[in-house]
């Protein structure tokens, strides 16, 4: 599975919960699911992309500066339509 | 999934994902074969052509692996959604940052929990919130009686008849009474 769709449907599937990146990266990275395994920077670009170009990911800020990722709607909308793909242990 | 070797297991995940979903829908194995031998994923790979005796095989081994993901990730869903239900039974905004990034947490402790421990662990989480409520309760009114007794004491104090009946002649128990009439009184 490419990166991008992985951290989709990380994120969708557990809509709306946030999660930092080092633990996406190594939940990410312990399901089996990646082509290649991912490191902080394809993981942060595949997030990126997902945010700004697709609108389907979003960073959320919390009061002490902690940054986290979440799903939107639309990214769960997309998870749905590719029949939920399952990315977790 | 568990790792197979199967020309479908070896199949980039899009197309693999594909095949499953028309093999969900009860296409044609025929179909499914034209399907993958048009592309050159296994040719690719110099893996001979799909046949339906692959597609057979698949079947009854890695669709059920397949199957058995959706129903994953349908759980997972809905424990991402309990999570924050839990979050915020727990007194916290669920519109928050730190409450999504703490729903995330128990939703990974949740999913970890074996089945059979996952609910209890929920539940007990749940009145864990229920006993703290009731523990501030139980706070919040001795706290209320421990001043509504000070203003009392305070008002008794500040009529002069109290220092007279403490004085005075009488034993404790009559002294008592006399307090407590003019507590009544300066209640009113």
């Amino acid at each position: 599975m490419k990166l991008q769709t992985a951290v989709r449907a990380f994120l969708a599937a557990r809509f709306p919960c946030a999660f930092e990146e080092p633990i996406l990266l190594t939940r990410i990275n312990r399901s089996g699911v990646l082509d290649d395994p991912a490191t902080p920077e394809t993981l942060h670009r595949a997030l990126v992309t997902l945010a700004s170009r697709f609108r389907e990911a979003e960073v959320l800020t919390d009061n002490d500066g902690t940054q986290a990722w979440s799903a939107t709607p639309l990214g769960v909308s997309t998870w749905t339509q590719q029949d939920k793909p399952y990315v977790g242990d | 999934m568990a790792a197979r070797r199967s020309k479908i297991a070896r199949l980039p995940w899009e197309l693999r994902n594909r095949v499953c979903e028309m093999i969900a829908d009860g296409r044609p194995a025929r179909e499914i074969c034209d399907l993958v031998n048009d592309s050159d994923a296994l040719a690719s790979q110099g893996v001979a052509p799909l046949t339906e005796q692959n597609v057979s095989e698949w079947r009854a081994g890695g669709q059920k692996d397949w199957e058995r993901d959706r129903a994953s990730a349908d759980r997972l869903s809905r424990l991402s959604e309990a999570s924050l239900h839990l979050v915020a039974a727990a007194g916290g905004d669920p519109a928050t940052v730190g409450s999504r990034l703490l729903a995330g947490r128990l939703t990974e402790m949740l999913d970890r929990a074996a089945d059979e421990d996952a609910l209890p662990l929920a539940k007990a989480l749940a009145a864990l919130r229920g006993a703290e409520t009731a523990a501030e309760k139980v706070k919040l009114e001795r706290e209320r009686f421990r001043r509504d007794a000070a203003e009392i004491v305070l008002k008794v104090l500040e009529d002069r008849r109290a220092a007279g009946i403490a004085e005075g002649s009488g034993t404790r128990e009559e002294k008592t009474r006399a307090i407590l009439a003019l507590m009544d009184e300066v209640e009113k």
